[in-house]
């Protein structure tokens, strides 16, 4: 701070020769002129002063006979003074100093922190809607305003902050945890078959086993009740859980027509432009159908120190959409009707263990037809909730019909 | 008893407030308040006049980085002090 309140004032850098500068430096500071820098190399003394008061140190020279001999001026009086003449470059220094205060009232970065499942995209184009963006003026927007907006338009944020230090925003988010699932074990329920199957084993955890291995069942039988009665011939509801293994059959059915229309993209024009801050320079073009294309952008920013600088150059790559009718041969359809039936295999029959499979291919008039049985053992068994109330009611009606 | 010590504390306090005060950072720099003007200087010594006596330091490269009528700043390797009236 000194250093500055030096460079700004001025100051010379003088040498002291004669048999007594300590006399010299006595007579100054007595009259209430500071000296730093004093340092003394042989006969020579050096020291500096305040350019204003250097200009009348000849009478305490005199005074102590000494002489004095400037060395070096230096700050901002002596540039100004040397260059005065020179008015482009003092105009260009000015310039440069307003347009550097000018150019840090915007927002030239930014940066978000702590995503996990939001979208980057989604964030950035949220807060750009909410007055956050590359070239945002920052005496125009209040950010912790930005911040709430954006965290109540975005449900999956708990927390957010927006902080802006000097030309660069770095937007802080936090995540809302996901409560985790907590399984019910009150609520009275019976245990159902989900599909047709012969059951193999039935293990009972809680509830009444309604059937034993080897019996057939049909989609949403009933296979352990939830409903207990005592030794005293009262009722009672539990939550029936078992693992009821069962042998099924899955039939699905995959079609393909013989004609059909295929789209490819080629690649086609490629356009760049620069931005720098919020200004964009296009140098190449490209044109296309915006029905018939779509566009790929790719960005890439200069960076330095890890810092991203408001300099970037945006890639926009054409794809045109190029639509063919193709034929389908039997070897070619039979092929892609198989890999349908085996990616059903693999996602909706993750949970069973498949012991058979059988694909038959029939060619229709226009279509290729593949019909695919799966043989399979899994766990057909799921819970049923009971509804209370309902039962009570029905249990009414048949009490009042018995006394009837 | 009380008073007496805070008589005492005062007393001890306004004879220490007209000496020249000395601040040491180790031996790199020394801040002399009460000076009353240089003496003598060079880089191996520097004798300062104060208002209760004179005081010597010897060292290396021994430097004033800043004076002001009653205040100075000497900066270097000091490796001597000397009091003397």
């Amino acid at each position: 701070m000194l250093e500055l309140v030096r460079f700004f004032c001025g100051f010379v850098e003088f040498a002291i020769y004669g048999r007594f500068p300590e006399r010299f430096i006595n007579i100054v500071t007595n009259n209430g002129f500071p000296l730093w820098g004093v340092k003394k190399d042989g006969d020579k003394m050096y020291a500096c002063m305040y350019a204003k008061d250097y200009k009348r140190m000849r009478k305490f020279a005199k005074k102590s006979s000494v002489r004095l001999k400037t060395q070096k001026k230096c700050g901002l009086p002596f540039f100004l003074k040397k260059n005065k003449n020179r008015v482009g470059v003092v105009a260009g220094a000015l310039c440069f100093v307003l347009v550097v205060l000018f150019m840090s009232n915007f927002v030239w970065t930014i940066d978000v922190v702590g995503l996990e499942t939001v979208s980057y995209t989604h964030v950035m184009s949220v807060l750009k809607e909410n007055g956050l963006y590359v070239g945002t003026f920052k005496p125009r927007v209040s950010f912790p305003q930005i911040g709430r907006n954006t965290q109540l338009e975005i449900d999956d944020i708990g927390w957010m902050s927006v902080n802006v230090l000097g030309t660069h925003a770095s937007v802080e988010i936090k995540e809302k945890s996901k409560s985790p699932f907590v399984e019910d074990v009150s609520t009275p329920a019976n245990v159902k078959a989900k599909c047709d199957g012969q059951i193999i084993s039935i293990n009972t955890a809680n509830g009444e086993a309604l059937f034993s291995a080897g019996s057939a069942v049909v989609k949403d039988q009933m296979l352990v009740g939830g409903v207990l009665k005592d030794k005293l011939g009262g009722v009672k509801l539990v939550r029936a859980s078992a693992e009821v293994i069962a042998k099924t059959t899955h039939k699905e059915t995959f079609t393909l027509n013989k004609n059909f229309e295929q789209t490819a993209f080629i690649e086609g024009d490629t356009s760049k432009r620069v931005e720098i801050f919020s200004l964009c320079f296009p140098y190449s073009y490209a044109f296309y159908d915006e029905k018939n294309s779509y566009i790929k952008n790719e960005t890439r920013s200069a960076c330095l120190f890890d810092a991203f600088l408001p300099l970037r150059v945006t890639t926009q790559k054409v794809y045109d959409k190029d639509k063919k009718n193709v034929m389908l041969s039997e070897k070619t359809a039979n092929s892609i009707l198989k890999n349908n039936a085996l990616l059903y295999e693999c996602f909706s029959l993750q949970n069973c263990d498949v012991s058979n499979r059988d694909f038959k291919i029939v060619a229709s008039k226009n279509q290729y037809i593949l019909e695919a049985t799966f043989n399979t053992i899994e766990d057909i068994a799921y819970q049923s909730d009971i509804e209370a109330s309902r039962m009570v009611v029905e249990e009414k009606e048949k009490g009042d019909k018995e006394a009837k | 008893m009380k008073k007496n010590n805070e008589g005492n504390k005062n007393a001890l306090l306004q004879a220490f407030a007209n000496l020249p005060q000395l601040q040491f950072s180790f031996n790199k720099e020394v801040v002399i308040e009460g000076s009353r003007g240089v003496l003598f200087f060079s880089e191996e010594l520097i004798r300062i006049n104060t208002t209760h006596g004179r005081v010597a330091f010897k060292g290396r490269s021994l430097d004033l980085k800043c004076i002001s009528p009653q205040e100075l700043i000497i900066s270097g390797f000091i490796t001597n002090v000397e009091f003397s009236m």
